[in-house]
């Protein structure tokens, strides 16, 4: 991230807080939408994350740790939007194939199914650190401190997330209900 | 059966499934919302402490025992109050950290790595012992000015070994690359504020056993260190320096010099005044 923007964006300078905005929407809205496994609350959080980043910039002391600090606020967010909703825990809902991965053959539909499922039945306590270790390829030392938690505890979540996953994917055969969320 | 696949990987590929582009709309609806929302503004207290709660919580107590000093005074202005680390005098001018030798109480500067000042209580002796300047206990605790280039690959290994490529320039590669130190035990990181720059302190253990134990390398030197040792490493970025404040101590170090150590390392300021 250009600390130059973030140095302009922490004085009240719109452009480059859009600028800022443009660079780190899309990260942002894909770890949004795999935490939370839903397009609108993903959108809302990354929205309400955007914004939080604008109001809280001038109290970012480091401006070279934006990326840290705005990945902190995302989670927040994604906490916020999965406390305000009851809907999606027993709902499923496929995303859309629209990433590079779908194709991999290790990730076949019925595979897809069940982690779907499995994911659900995660805490986003637990979802974040999945998917900050194993999507954005950050070390646990990372994910615990963007978190705020002993890296114990992201070791923990992560191991107990990753067996519930395993788990599911053992699982025996079982229709996929394909339904979707409203 | 999917017990035979490799679950990890699995969960990979799944995660890459999804959306990666933030609708124009979303983005839209904020840039609208900005000329709206205000900025949250740091306060001058958090502005003159960074904001850090450990500095937060040293100006309310300077602001407490100010207060309480100034009551005091009105009601006896006699008495003479005992004043917490009154054996470092500071109205004298900073003096050059010398090679080794006890150090009388004071302020003392030092240009290597780079131009700093720290206050030294009594107690303590000047120990430069390696190319970098460092201030010393009775036994071998030791505070040390240091910059980190690269890490070793072995620490058992003999002739030391160094990582390649090297580990990057910030401080966060120098503390994720500590964490992969084999056989040590990284703990109470947190970040800190020293002097207006940020950083991350942590502390690195060294494991019980005989070995001779490698860990980094500065400009200079191979750092070794022994059994049970544990660095309390203060990782700050000065202009463009990745400089780090080493506390290097041991399970018996007496806890007077622990102190006194750590009243220096919390006294270092960047510059000569």
């Amino acid at each position: 991230m250009d600390t130059t923007l973030v140095t302009l964006a922490q004085h009240g300078d719109e452009e480059a807080f859009a600028s800022l905005a443009v660079a780190a929407g899309d990260r942002l809205h894909a770890v949004a939408h795999r935490i939370l496994r839903d397009t609108d609350l993903a959108e809302d959080a990354t929205q309400q994350t955007l914004l939080a980043i604008w109001r809280e910039l001038p109290t970012l002391r480091d401006p070279a740790r934006f990326d840290a600090w705005a990945y902190r606020l995302l989670v927040r967010a994604c906490y916020a939007e999965a406390r305000r909703t009851r809907h999606w825990a027993p709902n499923l809902r496929l995303l859309p194939d629209e990433g590079p991965g779908h194709t991999d053959a290790s990730a076949s539909l019925a595979d897809r199914d069940q982690l779907e499922r499995g994911f659900r039945r995660l805490s986003v306590d637990h979802r974040a650190v999945v998917v900050l270790h194993h999507y954005l390829d950050m070390p646990l030392d990372r994910v615990a401190d963007m978190l705020g938690i002993p890296l114990g505890t992201a070791r923990s979540r992560l191991y107990h997330a990753m067996r519930g996953l395993r788990a599911a994917l053992d699982a025996d055969a079982r229709p996929a209900t394909r339904g979707v969320a409203q | 059966m999917s017990g035979q696949r490799d679950p990890t990987r699995i969960v990979r590929a799944w995660l890459e499934v999804g959306a990666t582009a933030l609708p124009d709309r979303v983005l839209d609806a904020v840039l609208d919302e900005v000329p709206m929302t205000r900025q949250r503004r740091r306060s001058l207290g958090q502005r003159l402490l960074g904001g850090h709660p450990a500095r937060t919580f040293a100006l309310a107590a300077a602001g407490i025992v100010v207060t309480l000093l100034g009551v005091s005074y009105l009601a006896a202005p006699n008495v003479v109050a005992p004043q917490p680390g009154h054996d470092i005098p500071t109205s004298t001018a900073p003096r050059s950290l010398p090679p080794e030798g006890p150090l009388t109480p004071g302020t003392y500067s030092t240009a290597i790595p780079i131009p700093l000042t720290f206050d030294v209580p009594a107690g303590l002796r000047a120990c430069r012992s390696a190319p970098e300047p460092a201030v010393c206990g009775i036994s071998i605790a030791e505070l040390s000015f240091t910059t980190i280039t690269n890490l070793v690959v072995d620490p058992c290994a003999r002739p030391a070994t160094l990582r390649d490529p090297p580990i990057g320039p910030s401080v966060d590669d120098l503390v994720i690359a500590l964490h992969g130190l084999p056989g040590f035990d990284v703990h109470s990181v947190r970040d800190v504020i020293v002097d207006g720059h940020a950083g991350v302190e942590l502390e690195i253990t060294a494991p019980a056993r005989s070995c001779l134990l490698s860990t980094w390398a500065s400009p200079n030197r191979i750092n070794g260190v022994s059994a049970e040792e544990t660095n309390r490493l203060r990782i700050i970025e000065v202009d463009g320096t990745r400089l780090v404040l080493m506390l290097a101590y041991h399970p018996n170090t007496p806890p007077g010099e622990m102190a006194a150590l750590q009243q220096t390392m919390d006294s270092v300021r960047f510059g000569t005044p």
